[in-house]
């Protein structure tokens, strides 16, 4: 009788072991590097995500299983990117990828998911062809970064629609596969929308100097200028164009554009614009709920980016939830079925997170001001917090 | 491309070229005397923009101001480098010396991360964003500052080097350790002296760069590259050399810049670099050296 109770308490121990047997999430991000900063905030979004995830008694669809992550370092770098992948899926046996912040590291990282038959959720990589390539284990929260093109010529001519005369816009990017993509999008997608570009100015990534730029772009007398660069580039140009004494209205693309840096330039940069995949004061209850758990857990407000990380993080939970299995491919299916116009993963500017046929995910960018030394969305007007400031 | 973007390259590269040249002279400095390269370099310079930065947000001390008190922390740096670190790696092959000072740099960065953050930090002055126009150029007012100061400070060096007993025993050294140390020369002191000043110089150039661009924890990166390339342009080890090579790197940048597209002018000082080795390997002012 003894042998028998061992047996079934045995029998039970395994099974209960069984069941918490967690679901393994693998994280990409830049821990160190040059990227670093921005590789910290998007982890502090993914464990903010599980730990609600987790708290909330874990995934109901795998008796309550708990979520892992699994964080490896890329170090901002592909070939490092593209070896955690492997050793994450190979090794550690996780049920999905998420990451891998850059383009550049997304890239290769994902072909190891695609080859090992296991879901990669790209968070925040803009690069078209990411979802254009007919893979199909590759799944992505944020936009296309030629969607910026259709936003901003939108938003170009809500301005005109407000009276603000806007007739020349000039480009200024870095001249990286960053600021290439984006521009690239900008000068095939604002002439079809009336909107004239007249002129274009590229400098490379950590420039000391861009006093030459900054006088070509004010020889081109536009009355727009739409900037593609990371935040510490954007400093050095818009110091440059202060001196010249040439204030075109700005448009900066990207999270590094509602960068908390930028504020420190104080009155140089009130006014300015930014063009955005997401914002903390976003008129809907989900990014309400992220904006205040994250504050909370952290002392600081979320960027984009740790929106976008925390709905991935979610998506993958519910998916997981949904199909009642961690199996890779089965995963990979109930991600493809997945429409979530509320909770948590909705916090993103559209109707509900899904996935089309491409594993894209059908979402517009919103545009920013900085009114009040503080970061306000302002369109479009169904979302924003606060309206347009026009005083220059 | 008109006359007066030309113009405000040719000011525009000036003005690099004379911090580069204060970057690269301490680089070139070192090596001269004591045949090793400091890949660490860049890495002094990020702790001297942090020293900059904090005398200017914790202390309200003006940058320049502040390099009173960075320059002499840099040179205290600069020797403990000598007596924690160069001092045995002096003993080592090449390729160790290499592995040592690289490996500094990596730990470098990677404690202002864990230190400081990867967030960029600002002196945000009025005269930041300030710019003096001369005819139709416009400068701004910090890197006007920064040129001057240090063009004033590369001036003394060289009539230090030139002029003073100092400069002598130095010269001395780099031409001949043994010869120097036979003449009775303390050599030991000539490098730790050699130490001092080549990292003390980016006690200068430190603060003034930080009221001009930013400092994070990589910034130091962004400036090795373009220090080496200086440094070997000129030749190895040679002071007049390396303020050429500065002069070269930064008006090409600057006006290749206003020419092409970023990408294109940022291979230009390369491809000098390469022309000017493959007619003069030995770097444009270095005469050919004995074995």
């Amino acid at each position: 009788m003894l042998a028998q109770l061992a047996v079934a308490l045995a029998a039970a121990f395994f099974a209960s072991a069984h069941a918490a047997e967690p679901l393994k999430i693998g994280v990409l991000a830049p821990i160190t590097g040059a990227t670093a900063a921005d590789g910290a905030r998007l982890v502090k979004a993914h464990q903010l995500a599980v730990k609600e995830i987790n708290a909330g008694g874990g995934i109901a669809g795998l008796e309550g299983a708990k979520v892992e992550l699994l964080i490896a370092d890329t170090q901002s770098k592909p070939e490092v990117g593209r070896h955690a992948a492997e050793r994450l899926i190979a090794r550690d046996e996780v049920s999905a990828l998420l990451g891998a912040w850059a383009s550049a590291v997304t890239m290769p990282s994902m072909q190891v998911a695609e080859r090992y038959r296991t879901p990669f959720i790209v968070t925040s990589a803009v690069t078209d062809s990411i979802t254009e390539r007919n893979l199909q284990f590759v799944f992505r929260v944020s936009p296309k970064g030629s969607w910026a093109a259709r936003d901003v010529g939108s938003f170009i001519n809500y301005l005109r629609g407000k009276g603000v005369a806007i007739d020349k816009v000039a480009l200024a990017y870095e001249d990286g596969p960053f600021g290439q993509a984006v521009s690239k999008g900008y000068k095939k997608g604002l002439p079809a929308q009336g909107i004239h570009i007249v002129g274009e100015e590229t400098f490379r990534t950590g420039s000391p100097d861009m006093s030459t730029q900054a006088a070509k772009l004010k020889a081109t007398g536009a009355d727009l200028l739409l900037i593609v660069c990371y935040v510490d580039d954007e400093v050095v140009l818009l110091r440059a164009l202060a001196a010249q004494r040439y204030k075109p209205r700005v448009l900066g693309y990207g999270g590094g554009h509602v960068h908390p840096t930028l504020l420190q330039l104080g009155p140089m940069v009130e006014g300015a614009f930014g063009i955005v995949e997401w914002m903390p004061d976003l008129k809907k209850a989900a990014t309400e709920h992220f904006a205040e758990a994250y504050q909370a857990a952290y002392g600081e407000m979320p960027l984009s980016n740790a929106a976008q990380a925390y709905a991935a993080t979610w998506a993958i939970a519910l998916a997981a939830d949904a199909g009642r299995s961690r199996d890779p491919i089965k995963l990979r299916d109930s991600l493809r079925a997945l429409r979530l116009d509320s909770g948590p993963a909705s916090l993103l500017p559209n109707d509900a997170l899904a996935f089309d046929a491409a594993g894209q995910n059908n979402v517009g960018n919103v545009i920013s001001q900085v009114i009040g030394g503080r970061f306000v969305t302002i369109w479009p007007e169904a979302v924003a917090g606060q309206s347009l400031r026009l005083a220059h | 491309m008109s006359l007066d973007i030309f113009l405000q390259a040719i000011v525009s590269g000036l003005a690099n070229a004379a911090m580069y040249a204060l970057i690269a002279v301490g680089l070139t400095l070192v090596f001269g005397v004591m045949r090793i390269i400091n890949f660490a370099h860049g890495e002094f310079l990020m702790i001297a923009m942090y020293a900059g930065y904090f005398a200017w947000s914790l202390l309200g001390i003006d940058p320049i101001v502040a390099i009173v008190l960075v320059t002499p922390v840099l040179m205290i740096l600069g020797t403990l480098l000598y007596s924690g670190v160069m001092r045995f790696a002096l003993r080592v092959p090449e390729i160790n010396q290499m592995a040592v000072t690289l490996g500094l740099s990596m730990l470098f960065q990677h404690l202002a991360l864990v230190a400081f953050t990867g967030d960029n930090m600002l002196v945000t002055q009025a005269r930041a964003v300030a710019g003096v126009e001369l005819g139709p150029v416009v400068v701004q007012v910090n890197q006007l500052i920064a040129c001057g100061i240090s063009m004033a400070l590369l001036a003394t060096l060289y009539l230090v080097l030139q002029r003073t007993d100092f400069g002598l025993i130095m010269r001395a050294v780099a031409q001949s350790r043994d010869g120097a140390a036979l003449s009775g020369i303390d050599v030991t002191g000539v490098y730790k002296w050699a130490m001092a000043v080549g990292i003390g110089t980016l006690g200068v150039a430190g603060p003034l760069l930080v009221s001009i661009l930013y400092v994070n924890p990589h910034v130091g990166a962004l400036f090795t590259l373009k220090a080496f390339v200086i440094v070997i342009l000129g030749g190895l080890g040679n002071f007049t050399g390396a303020l050429l090579g500065a002069l070269i790197v930064g008006l090409a940048e600057s006006i290749a810049g206003a020419w092409f597209s970023a990408s294109v002018a940022a291979a230009v000082p390369f491809v000098i670099l390469i022309l000017i080795l493959l007619t003069r390997p030995e770097g444009l002012m270095n005469r050919s050296r004995r074995a």
